[in-house]
């Protein structure tokens, strides 16, 4: 028979709700997120902790390819991210970069990290410098702008893809020497590369690279992340090729050059550039059009020769990567700008106030 | 009379409180309290106290319906100590309240980030128009509440808050509709088949993040010995909706659970028990690709019933 109790069951309540209280010290820790002793370069109150944490989003380290006229993984509309590095074109697959981000590649005396940001649609690429120590670079879980933010696995540094420089850590404020970059339909690299090394699905990481992992976030009119500002004078997902200085910034809609390659030459502040593009092949770039003896060429889009796309009123041909084919000036490279291929959304929420080129 | 309706009640909450052992609903994010709600409804005047310890594993890692070997060396944690308080205000009325303290933690490859602190709080008034007593070999009974988002849910390492899955509280409030149902077989009431639904509505929180809404169903059964052992088993289903921010679906979020949760209980005395109960996994339909899910859960509850 029970005798329900009475102050020994109020005893017992208090000894929980003790245990209870004394466990609520509240807050967060750990190492996944950096410790005090730097001061953040970019607001870290927009700075979102993307949810699978650092390295939850694994770096490739191993990459392997394959020849593009060989591989049979890659289909002919899939978006690829095309450098060229010691004489090799290189091609990095979206389909397989929207899982990992990070490739970290390059002959141990000359690595280069390569990356993609899936949410804000951009490709850079930048040396590892393997003169000062032998550096690779890991995905850090955490956004800005909805944008990767990478950190070193040698000093923790955290690195804003798209601002291209270190944005806290002992490295912070430091910009890593730029690999030019391109972003072009598998169809197109073929077209232009049939050699190109194409990174395959031997990755090393069970990941089902034929799903996209994000959904509808591709083509819809949304964030998964708040950023600065929403500019929403386009689709937030067009994408674009934008050009910046530390004070302003322009970009051209992808879908704007027509279906025959354009070259557009165009002053950017003081600087003279040119922007080649192409919407059916979806491709485009930006250079200087001032060469090191202070010329000023003047371009003009070729057809139907690629990667040759544009020649110039010396005479010279140049292919999609500014290096003239053929002509007096054979051999000779256009100066990169600060220019790369994003979701305008997120080149709007970097680089404010950004012109228009194609409205 | 009175004194033996007592024993009946006492005896009904007691050997009900594993019912709803780990139905995993109401996160509060990722911990689930509602879960930890007994079952019944004390008497008139009747107190019940409990002190629930969970552990919860999340580290499976699920694409759909099927499991992924996760080579990025993941260890996702949340540990929590629940209190719950429930009274009977009147023959068919009882109220209900459980607070909540929180850790979750995220390792991967020895990488930790954490948050602790006070998680949300339910409270709920629940109606219970049958209750299985010498009398009557079933029981039913229906809540509604809401859960409170007193706890911290802006943790943050270094100045960077943590992500929505590692805060100890939502951040938001929710409305939970609630019902239980029991059958007993025979006439000392020992063995039962039980039921119970739940609803959970869950707001924005001042981040526009929104859990996504949840829906369980579970039947079980449980056996009372005549020493002072008894056994649950329980079949539980789980619906989540995907979750929101500002109103978009987040990918890989939400999805469909079925798990087993099988459980003991001692009988301290005639007023104390403790329970033991697991959560394993027996299917989940996951939305998207790739998920961290739960991987086993375990919970330990001391209980108390104290009152008229």
């Amino acid at each position: 028979m029970i005798e329900p109790a009475s102050l020994p069951g109020r005893a017992v309540f208090s000894v929980l709700a003790a245990l209870l209280i004394t466990s609520c010290g509240g807050g967060g820790g750990g190492g996944g997120n950096p410790d005090d002793a730097f001061v953040w370069l970019i607001p870290s109150a927009e700075i979102f902790d993307g949810g699978p944490g650092q390295d939850g989003i694994p770096a490739i380290e191993e990459p392997h390819f394959e020849a593009a006229l060989a591989i049979t993984s890659v289909a002919a509309d899939t978006l690829v991210v095309v450098l060229r590095f010691g004489g090799e074109i290189k091609a990095y697959p979206h389909d397989i970069m929207n899982w990992h981000e990070i490739v970290d590649d390059g002959p141990n005396d000359d690595p280069f990290a390569m990356s993609y940001c899936p949410l804000t649609g951009s490709a850079v690429a930048w040396r590892a410098d393997a003169n000062v120590f032998r550096r690779t670079f890991g995905v850090s879980g955490l956004l800005y702008n909805s944008n990767l933010i990478l950190y070193d696995r040698t000093t923790g540094s955290r690195w804003s893809q798209m601002l291209q420089k270190s944005v806290w850590g002992e490295r912070a404020g430091e910009e890593p020497e730029r690999i030019q970059v391109l972003e072009m339909p598998f169809s197109t690299l073929q077209q232009m590369y049939p050699d190109a090394q194409v990174m395959t699905r031997q990755t090393g990481w069970n990941r089902d690279y034929d799903d996209y992992p994000y959904g509808l976030y591709l083509s819809h009119n949304f964030l998964l992340f708040p950023v600065s500002v929403e500019d929403h004078r386009l689709h937030l997902k067009t994408r674009v090729i934008g050009i910046q200085s530390s004070t302003s910034s322009r970009a051209y809609q992808l879908d704007g050059f027509g279906d025959l390659t354009q070259a557009i030459n165009d002053q950017f502040e003081d600087q003279s550039i040119v922007v080649v593009g192409d919407t059916a092949q979806d491709f485009a770039a930006i250079y200087s059009r001032v060469l090191s003896d202070g010329t000023i060429l003047n371009f003009s889009p070729i057809q139907g020769d690629l990667p040759n796309v544009m020649s110039d009123d010396e005479g010279n041909v140049w292919d999609i990567f500014g290096t003239a084919a053929s002509g007096p000036r054979a051999g000779e490279q256009l100066d990169m700008t600060r220019s790369y291929t994003a979701m305008w959304f997120a080149w709007a929420a970097f680089f404010q106030d950004a012109e228009i080129y194609f409205n | 009379m009175k004194k033996i309706a007592t024993l009946a009640s006492a005896t009904t909450l007691l050997a009900m409180l594993p019912h709803a052992a780990i139905a995993t609903t109401c996160s509060c994010a990722g911990v689930p309290i509602l879960g930890a709600m007994q079952s019944a409804s004390p008497n008139d005047n009747q107190w019940f106290l409990a002190s629930t310890y969970e552990f919860h594993d999340l580290s499976d890692l699920v694409s759909g319906s099927s499991s992924v070997p996760d080579q990025t060396g993941r260890d996702r944690t949340s540990q929590a100590l629940i209190l719950e308080a429930s009274k009977g205000l009147s023959e068919h009325w009882s109220f209900s309240a459980l607070l909540s303290a929180v850790e979750h933690e995220r390792d991967i490859s020895g990488v930790k980030d954490s948050a602790s602190g006070l998680g949300d709080a339910i409270l709920m008034a629940k109606y219970s128009p049958k209750t299985i007593s010498l009398y009557s070999k079933n029981s039913l009974s229906f809540g509604i509440g809401s859960r409170l988002p007193i706890g911290e849910d802006d943790a943050s390492s270094q100045g960077i808050t943590l992500a929505e899955d590692l805060q100890p509280s939502t951040g938001a409030y929710g409305g939970i509709a609630w019902a239980y149902a029991a059958h007993a077989f025979n006439d000392s009431t020992s063995l039962r088949l039980y039921g119970m639904a739940s609803y959970t509505y869950n707001d924005e929180n001042d981040r526009d993040y929104q859990f996504g809404h949840a829906t369980t169903v579970s039947i079980g059964t449980s056996y009372q010995t005549q020493s002072p052992w008894g056994f649950n088993f329980e079949l539980a289903y789980r619906h989540a909706e995907r979750d929101q921010r500002n109103s978009v679906d987040i990918p890989n979020t939400g999805g469909n659970w079925l798990d087993v949760i099988p459980a003991v209980q001692y009988h301290i005395n005639d007023t104390l028990a403790l329970k033991a109960s697991a959560k394993i996994p027996v299917s989940r339909d996951l939305n998207d690709q790739l998920q961290f899910t739960t991987k086993y859960a375990i919970r330990i509850s001391l209980s108390y019933v104290f009152g008229e």
